[in-house]
């Protein structure tokens, strides 16, 4: 429970620090302080697709049920975390750009990244057997995991996009300010904290129904 | 620091700290389920 009331406090500061701390920054005015929230939302998406893409490769070569779990719940976790960057986007688009969606190359992208792994769940609830759908929800996850570095990292910078780019390529740097970089960074770690706090409680809780399944079998077995 | 500012600032806070709020609670009675589920 202590790092759990840790990270309350710890996020409640960095939203505090976001608006008090933090300076406008240049040329974006005060709608750059989207930042500290969308770019470590779509971090984790990526990280949870990662980890997704790790459990499934471990299932396909151990055959645990377990990984399988841990995949979907990774896979889940990354699209609300990819829906909260598109959100938070697209209102900074509305600010930005005077319109919430602009089929820009960095939009296009994340909405085919929406839409990959929605099929993900499709597919999963479109097969019964349980062995099966691990399967081929496995292969399918780590295909799915392979358009992730080009929609997200290749597609915004090969075509000409107005997303503003955090990276300096050629200086091989961030391109912020102190203020804004330590309170970006304090963000990072904060919402990584989150992504593992609800991992563990979709996990925790997962387990429980599960245990509450076999009991219910049980008992009814034993009427019979 | 403009109304419009203070008001994203407020609805930014609230909005977590409703989500933290609800993730404590969901903390709270699972670890209830899981201590009954011992006994």
């Amino acid at each position: 429970m202590f790092w759990q009331i840790l990270l309350g406090i710890w996020m409640t500061a960095v939203i505090l620090a976001s608006f008090l701390y933090m300076p406008a920054t240049q040329g974006l005015g005060q709608t750059g302080r989207i930042i500290v929230y969308h770019v470590p939302a779509a971090w984790l998406a990526v990280l949870a697709y990662l980890i997704s893409m790790l459990n499934a490769v471990g299932y396909l070569r151990r055959g645990e049920l377990r990984l399988d779990r841990q995949a979907r719940i990774n896979a889940e976790l990354g699209t609300v975390f990819c829906l909260v960057a598109t959100v938070t986007g697209a209102i900074w688009s509305r600010a930005a750009w005077g319109w919430y969606w602009n089929w820009d190359p960095r939009q296009t992208s994340i909405a085919v990244l929406l839409l990959i792994y929605t099929a993900y769940f499709v597919l999963r609830s479109a097969v019964s057997d349980q062995a099966r759908r691990a399967r081929l929800s496995a292969v399918y996850s780590v295909l799915a995991f392979l358009t992730v570095p080009f929609l997200v990292f290749v597609v915004p910078r090969v075509y000409a996009s107005l997303h503003p780019d955090l990276i300096n390529l050629e200086q091989g740097s961030f391109d912020m300010d102190r203020k804004m970089l330590v309170v970006f960074l304090a963000s990072l770690a904060g919402f990584t904290g989150l992504y593992a706090w609800m991992y563990k409680l979709v996990a925790r809780l997962e387990n429980l129904l599960d245990k509450l399944e076999q009991q219910k079998r049980g008992e009814a077995e034993s009427e019979r | 620091m403009s109304d419009e500012l203070i008001f994203v600032l407020a609805v930014t806070l609230i909005t977590w700290l409703g989500l933290f709020l609800y993730l404590l609670r969901l903390e709270l009675k699972l670890k209830e389920a899981e201590r009954r589920e011992e006994i």
